[in-house]
């Protein structure tokens, strides 16, 4: 059953099943957050295990429901809606804006056990997983894996949002083709060219480094942020940036999805014709840095005010 | 489920004794019963998908009966047997969308008044709803298998509630039978697969087993009428579902409820029209033999 807590500045409250998030139990591989609607305000990926014909949890993508806020929020599962419900054994997944197009995308990597392709673990899986606790616990009694496959050789998913409420899965189109048992995900800008590349970590295969070109005419801002007060890598900090009819908020995060964390530079993308209105700093000493006068397709390195 | 038909096999029953004190009509039992599984599940390990999705599927049994009651018997139908239906589904369904709920629930419901042969309709309603949406939407749905909790003490409530109702309505014999038959043919598969008997056991572990034992073999509609055919088909449902689970089938009990009942149940009504042919109205029938 997933759990989330609030703070209320002094101490955290589990809100699970006020939120309406703690529902459904579920396997629960990953969390990330995202600002899928650029609205200010965090949804929540979590993803889980599907497998057609065994098992068909569906990942959960939580969206605060309109009205709602602070300690009165309350979540709506729209993955289903939104078209990000079945990635397979899921594991790591990362919400970042992968063309700039201004919408954060998601990509989610999964596959649990790639060994012999034609023979499957699920049946042994669910006839020993359903029973008693006290059979389940001893692993004398689990059938042998024997080279068998569990949710083997899944297609990877690149979902992109098109800011309309749907998200499209691109992975087979722009090239991510691989077929490893994935694990973590994470968003950084390698060459410093303003565009989101990507690292997958994989169980028993390679690491993977995906290079991402996008299309020059989207734009693109970044931030670096360096606390004084607070930590120095600023994690805890969020970024509200304002531009054209949209605002989008970032945090950098000491570690989201799966084994993973993101670069610290916090990576925006714009679209075309970028007219940038502001970016709010949220340190987390408290602090507050309204930032103007901000042009596209750069990078600005702030450090927190004294 | 079975329960529908011990709501629906009520009325066919001999008149009861008038019972003193606090006493409970049987039509009720099964609809009380699957509802304390429900209840106790949900709030001891939080079985359900969501509260909407288990309703859907009650309120869709429901109104499915109570229409196609109507078109058919031009008759409103007792809804105790949807209700079940409907909570079943809620229960053994497993699905992100509301969409299945509503389908599994009108072809499960839909099935008793369109699949009959003879009057009777020939399959367990919740088994052919679920089985069918197994074979035609596998990629959309699944059945509650390995995420209910594995604790001792809701399966013991299970076990011994389920008993004492079962005895009350007799058919207890249909659920030992399918249990040592179980039991005996693990050691059996256990001999074949080389995998640990344990494992084999495992499965029967599980509350999903106890909702398919209490609720579906023991269906009076749809299974035969004598006490012995009834331990024989409670046999040959385990040794069928021996054979799915020899082919690594994940619904092994499910899919072998589905061809046997019915299978059964024809060869029944066949040998009962042997009978009828032959010309012996005395002929012992089924209900007489139970009664």
């Amino acid at each position: 059953m997933s759990e989330l807590y609030l703070n209320d500045g002094k101490r955290f409250h589990e809100a699970g099943e006020q939120t309406g998030v703690g529902f459904a139990p579920k396997s629960g591989m990953s969390v990330s957050f995202g600002d899928v609607f650029n609205q200010g305000q965090y949804a929540v990926y979590v993803s889980n295990i599907s497998e057609d014909g065994a098992l068909i949890q569906g990942n959960n993508l939580w969206v605060p429901k309109e009205g709602t806020k602070g300690t009165a929020i309350k979540y709506e599962n729209l993955a289903r809606d939104m078209g990000v419900e079945l990635g397979g054994w899921s594991f790591g997944a990362q919400f970042g804006d992968l063309n700039n197009d201004g919408n954060l995308d998601l990509y989610v990597t999964n596959g649990y056990v790639s060994l012999d392709p034609k023979r499957s673990y699920w049946y042994d899986f669910t006839k020993i997983a359903g029973g008693n606790s006290s059979i389940i616990g001893d692993a004398k009694d689990w059938p042998a894996v024997d080279g068998r496959s569990h949710s083997g050789y899944q297609q990877k998913h690149v979902w992109m949002n098109d800011g309309a409420g749907r998200f499209v899965d691109v992975a087979q189109a722009i090239g991510v083709t691989d077929t490893y048992d994935g694990r973590a995900v994470a968003f950084a800008d390698l060459w410093n060219h303003g565009v989101l590349d990507v690292v997958v970590a994989n169980q028993r295969g390679p690491l993977l480094l995906y290079k991402n070109t996008v299309s020059p005419d989207n734009q693109w801002i970044e931030f670096q942020l360096e606390g004084t007060q607070s930590n120095r890598s600023a994690i805890g900090a969020h970024i509200t940036l304002s531009w054209n009819d949209k605002t989008q908020i970032q945090e950098i995060s000491g570690g989201s999805g799966f084994s993973a964390q993101n670069d610290r530079r916090l990576h925006f993308g714009l679209g075309k014709n970028a007219q940038i209105k502001s970016a709010v700093v949220q340190w987390p000493s408290g602090k507050v840095q309204t930032l103007d006068s901000l042009l596209p397709d750069k990078l600005y390195k702030i450090e927190e005010p004294q | 489920m079975t329960m529908q038909t011990i709501a629906e096999s009520a009325p066919h029953k001999p008149a009861a004794k008038p019972k003193r004190g606090l006493s409970l009509d049987n039509r009720f039992v099964p609809p009380l019963f699957i509802t304390l599984i429900l209840l106790a599940g949900h709030f001891s390990f939080g079985i359900l998908e969501s509260y909407q999705k288990t309703l859907l599927a009650i309120a869709t049994s429901m109104v499915a009966e109570l229409i196609l009651g109507r078109v058919f018997f031009h008759q409103w139908p007792h809804l105790a047997s949807a209700y079940i239906t409907g909570i079943s589904v809620g229960i053994l369904l497993r699905s992100p969308a509301f969409w299945p709920y509503i389908l599994c629930s009108l072809l499960a419901i839909t099935s008793k008044y369109v699949l009959r042969v003879k009057g009777r309709h020939i399959w367990n309603p919740s088994n052919f709803g679920i089985c069918a949406m197994l074979f035609l939407a596998a990629d959309a749905v699944a059945t509650l298998s390995i995420q209910w909790g594995n604790n001792l003490w809701a399966m013991l409530v299970i076990w011994l509630l389920g008993s004492a109702i079962i005895l009350r309505l007799r058919r207890l014999h249909i659920c030992a039978v399918y249990v040592v038959s179980f039991f005996a043919l693990s050691l059996l598969r256990a001999w074949i697969t080389g995998d640990p008997w344990l494992s084999e056991v495992s499965p029967i572990t599980g509350p999903e087993y106890q909702l398919f034992i209490f609720f579906m073999i023991t269906d009076p509609k749809t299974t035969v009428k004598s006490k012995l055919g009834q331990c024989i088909v409670a046999f040959s449902v385990a040794a069928v579902e021996m054979f799915f689970r020899l082919d690594q089938s994940l619904y092994a009990p499910l899919y072998a409820l589905f061809f046997v009942g019915p299978t059964a149940l024809l060869i029944e009504m066949w040998i009962n029209s042997r009978r009828t042919i032959i010309g012996n109205p005395t002929t012992i029938t089924a209900n007489t033999v139970q009664s």
